[in-house]
């Protein structure tokens, strides 16, 4: 089960998305900005469904 | 020795043929001709050896890998309460695995539930199926199948993505019985709708354990519309006793309407396969998030200005993988998922920048100050269906 998405920005310019900070079922993960990847897809649905995806700091 | 050079094997109207004197014979499907070649089983890790994320994995609602290869799909949410293991004991003639589930709280499937073990096949792996076209090839699924307990009908549904996106599925009823039997299923050519020919998941094999009443359908003998897992009428609920348990193994699907016999890869072929879609760091063996460093990824220099540091890692797979994956790294001293151990910290872990081959990996967090540069971390890479 999704708990939290995180934008991840680049540590070299913090102006640009890199990747999504997922944590599922405890486990930390880096999920590509990639339509292909199935964890991209399930957060598309999990936004649909209401969630929101964090903003880093 | 004489050498035998014709063009044509012809069978006088039967539909195999005798080698020799053994008795020995080969099947021959109407129309597919002479279906015997290697790679031809179309299934990847069909006969259940390959098993990088552990021996024993547990379903719930959503879905989640157990063997390589084989999900455990929850629909609607389901309690797909099961435990998978990779069965050593008791298997079909041949076989030195199977995937077994067990049930571990009975639950019962209404609207559109459903639990069910699943393996994604990429379009382009069966686009010699032909399908849209006037020469479409119906394919045949088989495999090994026995249950404790719970005998009785199961289905399998088969699901196709057309270039569109649109889904389209046929529903086939088997028989299991306490004892192993293989069964042999044929789904039929399409020659309207073809296969979308991508990476993604465009032809999908559904074994349905339980499914609730919205998704209950008749089997059918051609392909309909919707996308959808569907189950046959006389699907059992398998969640229905803690005492059920479910085993498969030996699964194939090739072109023709002929199930030749299991075609044995080698566990190195297999492994290779399997890591299209999903690999680790880790040593084969070793769990996932284990405190280890044996086969981390690390950069260790010494002697350094003393200073604080920031180290950037390209990391590596072993082979290109599907898409780019979902990266998880766990710091190698205390196995914590995104993190690393920076000179013996653990540290917040940056990753980002996936490919298909590649990622970068560094520490979060600015170190303290000190004439070493170091992280270390173990990672799984994930680019399954």
């Amino acid at each position: 089960m999704i708990e939290s998405v995180t934008y991840k920005k680049d540590n070299l310019d913090p102006t640009v998305n890199t990747a999504f900070i997922l944590v599922e079922d405890g486990v930390t993960s880096s999920v590509p900005l990639d339509p292909r990847n199935r964890h991209y897809q399930a957060i598309q649905e999990w936004v649909a469904e209401g969630n929101t995806i964090e903003v880093a700091e | 020795m004489s050498k035998l050079n014709v063009d044509t094997i012809e069978p006088r109207g039967v539909t195999t043929l005798t080698l020799g004197g053994s008795g020995d014979t080969v099947a021959l499907g109407t129309g597919a001709g002479v279906n015997f070649r290697s790679s031809r089983n179309m299934i990847i890790n069909g006969a259940m050896q390959i098993a990088q994320r552990g021996t024993s994995i547990a379903g719930g609602t959503s879905d989640i890998y157990s063997l390589d290869r084989f999900a455990l799909g929850s629909g609607s949410s389901f309690d797909f309460d099961v435990t998978a293991t990779q069965n050593t004991t008791s298997n079909p003639d041949g076989f030195g695995y199977s995937l077994k589930l067990a049930v571990d709280s009975t639950q019962t499937p209404t609207s559109s539930h459903n639990g069910d073990v699943y393996q994604g096949i990429e379009g382009y792996n069966v686009q010699s199926l032909m399908h849209g076209t006037a020469a479409a090839k119906t394919f045949t699924l088989s495999f090994y199948v026995k249950a404790v307990s719970k005998t009785g009908s199961y289905s399998v549904c088969c699901v196709k993505k057309d270039a569109s996106g649109a889904g389209f599925h046929q529903v086939k009823e088997f028989s299991v019985t306490t004892s192993w039997v293989r069964q042999e299923i044929i789904f039929e050519a399409d020659t309207t709708n073809a296969i979308r020919n991508s990476s993604a998941k465009d032809l999908v094999f559904y074994f349905n354990l339980a499914a609730g009443v919205d998704d209950i359908t008749a089997p059918t003998t051609a392909w309909a519309s919707g996308g959808g897992l569907k189950a046959s009428t006389n699907q059992v609920n398998f969640m229905d006793s803690t005492s059920n348990e479910f085993y498969i193994t030996g699964v194939q699907m090739e072109v023709g309407s002929v199930a030749t016999p299991f075609e044995h890869r080698t566990y190195g072929q297999e492994l290779e396969d399997c890591k299209r879609y999903f690999q680790k760091s880790y040593a084969y063996g070793t769990a996932l998030g284990t405190a280890t460093q044996l086969g981390n990824s690390m950069i260790y220099i010494t002697n350094c200005a003393t200073s604080t540091y920031t180290i950037y890692y390209e990391n590596h797979f072993d082979k290109a993988m599907r898409a780019a994956p979902t990266v998880t790294v766990y710091d190698s001293s205390v196995g914590t998922s995104g993190s690393v151990d920076m000179s013996g910290t653990p540290t917040t872990a940056s990753v980002d920048q996936q490919t298909e081959r590649t990622c970068r990996v560094s520490n979060g967090a600015t170190s303290p100050s000190s004439d070493i540069r170091s992280i270390n971390f173990q990672w799984k890479a994930d680019a399954e269906l």
